[in-house]
């Protein structure tokens, strides 16, 4: 497969994906709680995951896979 | 152009694609007419109390006559971390002109709340209402998120946040709700089950 | 293609204006407490192998919606002895195609230390980060930048970040490669967004992009190519490419589900999959397990070869790196993590403390393995 179409593609889909979500209704603040628990959480596992990208890194071929993804408050 | 500033170029691409149909509108505020609605029947439950104590629960109707800062907040939610304490102090002025702080956590357990207000706020009296009692009745825009109540019990004024500023403006609305009459207005408190 | 030092300083400006143009919330004191967090890590595989990492976290968010993390870890490497009988031809090829330093001590255990050290700044949207990472023969550095955005009231986040790494290889004397010094540099470029789906549902994507020039190979090791040995050659460009996707659901009766897919491409060859799993459950209030599941496969890159017939390898590169080849692996772990405020909640100091303990079990297609025995423990003030 052509690598620049692959990587093209894969662009495109994560776009369309994003405007797609405009359709869906926004989740309200109060009903967040679950979310920001630790199970459920991004946040909680970010440096465990750093952590393991790396060894996976030593001892495999390829890397990434734990972006540097920011977050807002779950408040709002 | 080299692949490499291609790819480049279509990342850069996605933020503004993303961003230009977004609209940025807040969700809107419970309107007064809902909240009065919303208010007048709704019972709360003291965090603490036993099932059979009977000062465990009261409806806000019960405190017609004082002005009352009604504030929703959650063991989860982090601006709720320092607003709480404010609240405690906000409290402790209101009740010497007659008004009431009710501060009212959403969460799914109330051990969760309880552990938070002991950590935050030791000695002040929170209530516990779940996050599909008055939260979802009223679709509050944001969390912590605060109400004034005038004597009618009426919403004269609300907003979203925990900061000093915010604890302010708070103030100052309870104020202006009570005139020059004061936060009370010689109706009594609570009503016990 | 030649990073320019021009667009790493770019890449910092970008970063430091998205930092310093972010309007300031008026708060008196951070929405976050302060988090130092403490990390023992134990790794061992079938190569007798054995790394101790003992790592710091550091987070100190600060008011107008800033904040600082550090990180540190010391890490110490130990690579047994050449086993084999001296001057047994097991033991000549042990040394050959070894992939750390040897000279004239083949048959001691090899120690080595390394120290890492990043930090960031974080104010509103944006953020700047430096790391660096000192051993013996490699000094990393890296000059980070991020910004990210919240859209559809707090329901969907982008993040947009940005790296430039430098590495400074100084390979300690070989008695067989001889490689002099020699430098790396890594461009790397990510996208990622964060949506809530659901009250119970989040969806991560990304997109992640590594530009690598220099040196890529293993100064200490020689490939068997020809009927000779050959130092190890690869290209010195590399375009590395991932896209990945994760899904956390959370589950009834205080239980989640995490998945991932990672498909990764390069332009050496190497295609790879990655499938993670990960089953969280609440025991009691406070107190949770998890189980996790990785499966990972891999394609050769288009210059490996189990055996090389000419001296020259394929197109001029050679490799001895079974990391290169052919491999697919698994991964079974298993975690506790404990939040002693729902056990102490009156406790001052007790209260403010998670502790973990994590088990996991690696193996691969090349008959490696590995296992890895982490614990650590948070405290947050107040």
């Amino acid at each position: 497969m052509n690598r620049g179409l692959w990587i093209f593609g894969l662009a495109a889909a994560l776009l369309a994906l994003a405007v797609g979500g405009c359709a869906t209704v926004p989740v309200k603040p109060w009903q967040r709680e679950r979310l920001v628990d630790p199970i459920v959480a991004f946040k909680a596992e970010a440096r465990e995951d750093a952590r393991k990208m790396k060894t996976f890194e030593a001892r495999e071929g390829s890397t990434g896979g734990v972006g540097g993804a920011g977050g807002g408050c779950a408040c709002k | 152009m080299p692949r490499p500033h291609r790819l480049l170029s279509m990342l850069a691409l996605i933020p503004a694609l993303v961003a230009v149909p977004q609209a940025r509108a807040a969700a809107p505020a419970p309107s007064p007419e809902t909240t009065t609605a919303a208010l007048s029947t709704h019972t709360l439950r003291r965090l603490g109390a036993t099932p059979n104590d009977p000062s465990s629960e009261f409806t806000l109707s019960s405190l017609r006559g004082r002005v009352v800062v009604l504030n929703f907040w959650a063991s989860w939610c982090g601006p709720c971390r320092k607003e709480l304490p404010q609240l405690r102090s906000l409290a402790a002025g209101l009740a010497a002109a007659g008004g009431r702080v009710v501060a009212v956590s959403i969460d799914v357990d109330p051990r969760n709340a309880a552990d938070f207000a002991q950590r935050f706020a030791p000695g002040f009296t929170v209530f516990h209402d779940g996050p599909d009692g008055l939260a979802r009745s009223l679709d509050l825009p944001a969390l912590p998120y605060t109400l004034v109540l005038d004597r009618e019990g009426r919403m004269v004024w609300s907003g979203g946040g925990g900061d000093s500023a915010t604890l302010a403006k708070i103030a100052s609305a309870a104020e202006r709700a009570a005139g020059s009459h004061g936060l009370a207005d010689g109706a009594t408190e609570g009503t016990t089950r | 293609m030649q990073v320019s030092p021009r667009l790493a300083l770019t890449l910092l400006a970008v970063g430091l204006a998205s930092a310093g143009a972010a309007p300031a919330r008026a708060q008196d004191s951070p929405d976050e407490p302060q988090v130092a967090g403490t990390l023992l890590r134990w790794f061992t595989d079938s190569d007798h192998v054995t790394v101790r990492s003992l790592s710091t976290d550091w987070a100190w968010p600060l008011a107008h919606a800033s904040g600082l993390t550090f990180h540190y870890n010391n890490e110490k490497v130990m690579i047994p002895a050449v086993s084999a009988p001296p001057g047994s031809q097991e033991a000549i090829d042990a040394i050959t195609t070894a992939s750390r330093p040897i000279s004239g001590n083949a048959f001691q255990d090899f120690v080595k230390q390394r120290n890492e050290v990043e930090g960031e700044y974080a104010r509103g949207a944006g953020a700047v980060s430096y790391y660096v990472s000192s051993e013996s023969d490699y000094l990393a550095q890296q000059l980070g930048g991020r910004w990210n955005r919240d859209f559809r009231q707090q329901s969907v986040n982008l993040s947009l970040g940005s790296s430039w790494g430098w590495d400074a290889i100084a390979p300690v004397q070989d008695d067989d490669t001889h490689t002099g010094d020699a430098h790396k540099t890594t461009l790397h470029w990510n996208a990622v967004m964060t949506e809530v789906v659901s009250p119970s549902l989040l969806v991560r994507w990304g997109l992640e992009y590594n530009l690598v020039n220099g040196l890529q190979h293993n100064p200490y090791r020689n490939v068997y190519a020809g009927g000779t040995n050959v130092p190890e050659r690869h290209p010195e460009e590399r375009q590395r490419r991932d896209a990945f996707v994760r899904v956390n659901q959370a589950l009834p009766n205080r239980a989640s589900v995490k998945l991932s897919y990672r498909l990764y491409n390069d332009d050496w060859g190497v295609t790879s999959h990655e499938v993670g799993t990960r089953l969280s459950q609440y025991i009691t209030r406070g107190l949770s397990a998890r189980w996790e599941y990785r499966w990972y496969t891999q394609t050769a890159a288009d210059f490996w070869r189990s055996t090389y017939t000419d001296v020259d390898g394929v197109g001029g590169f050679l490799t001895g790196d079974y990391r290169l080849g052919p491999l697919s692996s698994h991964l079974f772990g298993a975690a506790l993590r404990a939040d002693l405020e729902a056990f102490a909640p009156t406790r001052t100091f007790v209260r403010r403390m998670t502790l973990w303990l994590d088990l996991e079990r690696y193996f691969n297609s090349n008959n490696y393995s590995a296992n890895v025995v982490e614990t650590g423990v948070d405290f947050r003030f107040p």
